[in-house]
């Protein structure tokens, strides 16, 4: 009697024990098992090489750790997140920078994750981390070394990393002004664009010391050395006291004696990315969604696009065919559009990448 | 006392079914729902409690981190925070850090899920949450609460209640520290990562004091937090250094007057909220608020509830120059009649203005319908009813890109409901519709400046269902609740992209459920708490490869009481997440394994 009354009053517990399972068997277990999943990604790594086509640099949102590379092929076929893909679902990062292709080996700067994951260019596989830099931003290289910008904080000076191509070590790093920011290099000298200045800062880099800041434009951001070996550099205007725009953006052209030779105002503030045609002729650089084109010797700039079904323009470049690749962040609320153009601004094709498109990586057959 | 003045009782036990009722500051308004949220656990925050009573879904950024709410398929900002009646939604912001309120220092909170624009003005889109009011009768009782637990987890806290004459009054005082080292797999590696700069420290400080004299009543309130928090990095960045430190006061005097067939209470609250992120310098923000509530009986079947509320809101920081103060000015009007004890209806009015921000004329309009059996009841509700949230001070002044001729966000809502009362069961179900618009978002523009625009249109709807059960078994009672929220937020605007029409707005589950249990043995008191949320997508594209995983936990905790005389030792075991399941409540932000919790609650 006993036996048979506890049998029926445990009814609800044996209802909450096979719910319980119904619950767990319901969840999709997040958990990550890292050998399954290297094996199951390389079964399913069909992605191939990517050794011809475009890498495009997706940013992510700010402090949500989903920067990505997508890769547009030859033929025009998009994939995205190239790195996790191929590297059993391992977050890329928060704020992916850049990427530098030396030879064969990608370098992915991730800003705000405070890391450069360095990666196999043609399968994306991770070959190494470097950890030891603060909030990096571009990259270059010459000979057996590469150079890294590094803003290090918005309250310290930034700094250039010298870094070993080969053992991925930090050599030694070299304070320049604050935020450290583009690079290029010319006639065995580092150019350094200080963005939260007006200075550019030189290095030599044999002595590997600054040899020279000189003053260009209010936030000095991209740099290009045009068909005749001046630098120019691309500033994007500042703020009034009252944080109105100061519409004083700026092109700034250095000759190969390091002097200011030209100073183009651009009667508005412009987005800190420029490219330049294949014969280095026309520099292009954009404000909101409008892209203008710039004539080298000319007095002015002109509209060379206007796109007012876009949002904002993020990321520019130009393909060794000429087209040129324009980034739209959607404003971070949906994954990001890229825009290609002929060279006489006609509309050819759009793709649909990650978060954020702030730049190209073009690899020519 | 007034009789809409009923409130919630102080030593609700757990897992009691979620009742109905008036609470106090929250006028009765036939066709809403107000469910009390009971902080059975007094050494958790208000989100833990939100989330694990009612679940709602709360955006932990982490491990006791920053936690916002997002309420009926709404964002932090479309939930207003009533404390004592007075908005704390920070003036800045416009939403409310719920890891900062601490039940060690709350009484009471409930909910109140919808639309309530007139009832409480902005911001009361997806529902509104009080917390504390002044109705509660003291006793001369005193509390010491420890807590040791994992991560480097352990609490202090001291209370005391007291009452004497015409005099009563309440101190709370606490510490909280956690490392928070927790490990978690690294997804992608087969490494085990240690969670790094995640370590949060915060105390806290209560007074209340009232005083009593013929139908009267005097009280103040003061409350001080503060917290130093590391700020946990997404797992792919493990050596971060940034920290939130936070200081808030919010104080509020009250007096309450009984007069014939009604009282009038007159509240004036100040806040002070100051946040400090790394070595930026600090962004303050003041409130100053100024309510008066009178309720009025009009013969037997209408209640009258109007009255008026001014608040004056500031901010002050390197990107939020020079701004003068924003006067806000609401009227409302809550008019109930009973038609019988079976028929009621209530008609809400509210006219807000806000200086160089609009104004808006707010109506309701809500009807219920009782059923009495002989042993149990039925009532249905039903209401419709308009919403608005003006502008937060960051969206209009905010240096650059701050848009001061921004619109107050609308919204329209409706929603019916039926609760069943039978014997020892206790079920609700709610179904809503909202339409909102001219919702704002950031939106980058040339020269890399954002700026807010009015430019979102969502369409939400969902279903809410709660189920409250007992059943005997060998002489206790098993006490069960479930709940289950199913919620579509749709983006109903092209922006940014045709592609984005019609898809879930990001961060909103489309389901989440709770299911608690408790079962007492003997004086031995099990709990089994499971949830269950959904996958979120992170932009409005809604794929899958953006989106975050949904998960499972299970919860265990085991009570027991020590009685020595006059004193009371409540002795609590927890283990959390006991399935070890790797989760993430924001895209790659690692929360816990499996953890454990030991309370000592002492009672004098």
């Amino acid at each position: 009697m006993i036996q048979a009354k506890y049998s029926f009053n445990s009814l609800p517990l044996y209802v909450l024990f096979f719910a319980t399972l119904f619950f767990v068997s319901c969840t999709e277990d997040p958990e990550v098992d890292p050998e399954n999943a290297s094996a199951d990604d390389t079964t399913e790594n069909t992605l191939g090489s990517f050794s011809s086509g475009i890498f495009v640099i997706n940013e992510g949102n700010f402090l949500s750790d989903d920067g990505s590379i997508s890769f547009i092929d030859s033929e025009g076929v998009v994939q995205n997140d190239i790195f996790s893909e191929n590297n059993a679902l391992l977050p890329l990062g928060d704020v992916v920078q850049s990427m530098y292709l030396w030879d064969t080996t990608a370098f992915i700067l991730v800003n705000n994750s405070n890391k450069i994951e360095v990666v196999d260019g043609d399968e994306m596989k991770l070959l190494h981390t470097i950890s030891d830099v603060s909030l990096p931003r571009y990259m270059v290289s010459e000979g057996d070394y590469g150079y890294i910008s590094e803003w290090v904080s918005f309250i310290d000076r930034g700094r250039i990393s010298i870094l070993d191509l080969n053992t991925y070590e930090i050599l030694d790093t070299i304070n320049v002004g604050f935020g450290a920011e583009a690079l290029v290099i010319r006639d065995n000298k580092l150019y350094v664009s200080n963005n939260f200045e007006k200075t550019l800062s030189i290095m030599d880099l044999t002595t590997r010391e600054i040899i020279q800041t000189i003053t260009v434009g209010t936030s000095p951001a991209a740099m290009i050395i045009d068909q005749n070996r001046d630098l120019w550099i691309l500033c994007s205007g500042g703020y009034n006291a009252d944080f109105t725009l100061a519409n004083n953006g700026s092109l700034v052209r250095l000759d190969s004696n390091d002097e200011v030779i030209q100073e183009i105002a651009l009667g508005m503030n412009v987005t800190g990315k420029m490219a330049a045609n294949v014969d280095l002729s026309t520099l292009y650089f954009y404000n909101g969604t409008t892209v203008y084109s710039y004539g080298i010797g000319d007095e002015s700039c002109d509209t060379f696009i206007e796109n007012t079904s876009a949002i904002a323009f993020y990321g520019i470049g130009v393909a060794p065919d000429g087209d040129v690749y324009i980034g739209d962040s959607k404003g971070f609320q949906s994954l990001g559009s890229v825009y290609v153009y002929d060279q006489m601004g006609g509309a050819k094709e759009e793709f649909q990448v990650g978060r954020g498109p702030n730049g190209f990586v073009f690899i020519p057959d | 006392m007034c009789p809409f003045f009923l409130k919630a009782q102080s030593d609700t036990v757990l897992m009691r079914p979620i009742e109905i009722m008036g609470f106090g500051l929250v006028p009765y308004a036939t066709g809403d729902v107000v469910r009390v949220i009971h902080t059975v656990d007094p050494l958790k925050t208000l989100d833990a409690a939100l989330f694990s009573q009612a679940g709602i879904y709360m955006k932990n950024y982490g491990h006791q981190q920053l936690s916002t709410i997002s309420f009926r398929g709404t964002s932090a900002v479309h939930t207003n925070v009533l404390w004592h009646g007075i908005p704390v939604n920070a003036p800045t912001l416009g939403s409310t850090d719920f890891s900062q309120w601490h039940a060690w220092l709350i009484d009471d909170v409930a909910i109140q899920p919808g639309n309530q624009g007139a009832l409480y003005g902005s911001g009361s889109i997806g529902g509104t949450v009080f917390i504390d009011h002044f109705n509660k009768i003291r006793t001369n009782t005193a509390a010491i609460g420890l807590g040791l637990g994992s991560f480097g987890y352990n609490f202090q806290g001291g209370s005391a209640e007291y009452k004497k004459d015409q005099l009563q009054g309440t101190t709370h005082i606490y510490r909280e520290a956690i490392n928070n080292d927790f490990t978690y797999p690294l997804k992608g590696t087969d490494l085990i990562q240690t969670q790094q700069n995640a370590a949060a420290l915060s105390y806290g400080f209560r007074q209340e004091l009232q005083h009593f004299w013929n139908n009267q009543r005097l009280s103040v309130d003061l409350l001080l937090f503060y917290q130093h928090r590391e700020s946990q990095p997404v797992i792919s960045q493990n050596y971060a250094q940034d920290f939130i430190k936070t200081h808030n006061i919010k104080s509020v005097l009250e007096h309450f007057i009984d007069v014939n067939k009604g009282s009038i209470s007159t509240t004036l609250g100040w806040i002070n909220d100051q946040m400090i992120y790394n070595q930026n310098p600090a962004i303050r923000s003041q409130q100053i608020t100024l309510t008066q509530r009178y309720e009025y009986d009009i013969g037997h079947h209408f209640h009258l509830n109007s009255g008026f509320l001014i608040s004056l809101l500031a901010a002050k920081g390197s990107n939020l120059e020079n701004i003068n103060p924003q006067k806000q000015l609401d009227f409302f009007m809550i008019a109930t009649y009973r038609i019988n004890d079976r028929w009621s209806s209530t008609l809400g009015l509210r006219e807000s203005f806000m200086i160089d921000a609009g104004s808006k004329l707010l109506p309701s309009l809500g009807a219920e319908r009782k059923w009495i059996f002989p042993k149990g009841s039925l009532v249905s509700h039903a209401k419709i009813a308009k919403g608005f949230r003006y502008p937060t001070l960051n969206d209009r002044f905010w240096l650059p890109g701050g848009n001061p001729s921004l619109k107050p966000e609308q919204s329209a809502s409706t929603e019916i409901g039926f609760k069943v009362r039978y014997r020892k069961l206790n079920t609700q179900v709610n179904v809503y519709q909202t339409w909102a618009q001219d919702w704002i978002l950031w939106l980058p523009q040339s020269g890399n400046i954002w700026r807010p625009e009015n430019i979102q249109k969502v369409a939400i709807s969902g279903i809410e269902y709660v189920l409250g059960y007992q059943y005997s078994l060998n002489q206790t009672e098993l006490e069960s609740q479930v709940v289950l929220n199913f919620q579509r937020s749709i983006n109903k605007s092209a922006y940014p992209s045709q592609a984005a029409y019609g898809n879930q707005l990001p961060y909103v589950p489309y389901f989440t459920a709770i299911w608690s249990n408790k079962w007492p043995i003997k004086k031995l008191s099990i709990a089994l708490d499971q949830s269950y949320t959904s996958r979120r997508y992170t932009t409005l594209d809604q794929l899958d490869t953006y989106a975050v995983d949904p998960y499972f936990l299970l919860d265990v905790a085991a009570d027991y009481p020590l009685i020595l005389s006059k004193v009371t030792t409540q002795i609590s075991l927890k283990a959390n997440n006991i399935f070890n399941s790797y989760y993430e409540n924001i895209q790659n932000r690692a929360m816990p394994g499996i953890n454990f919790q030991l309370q000592i609650i002492i009672k004098l």
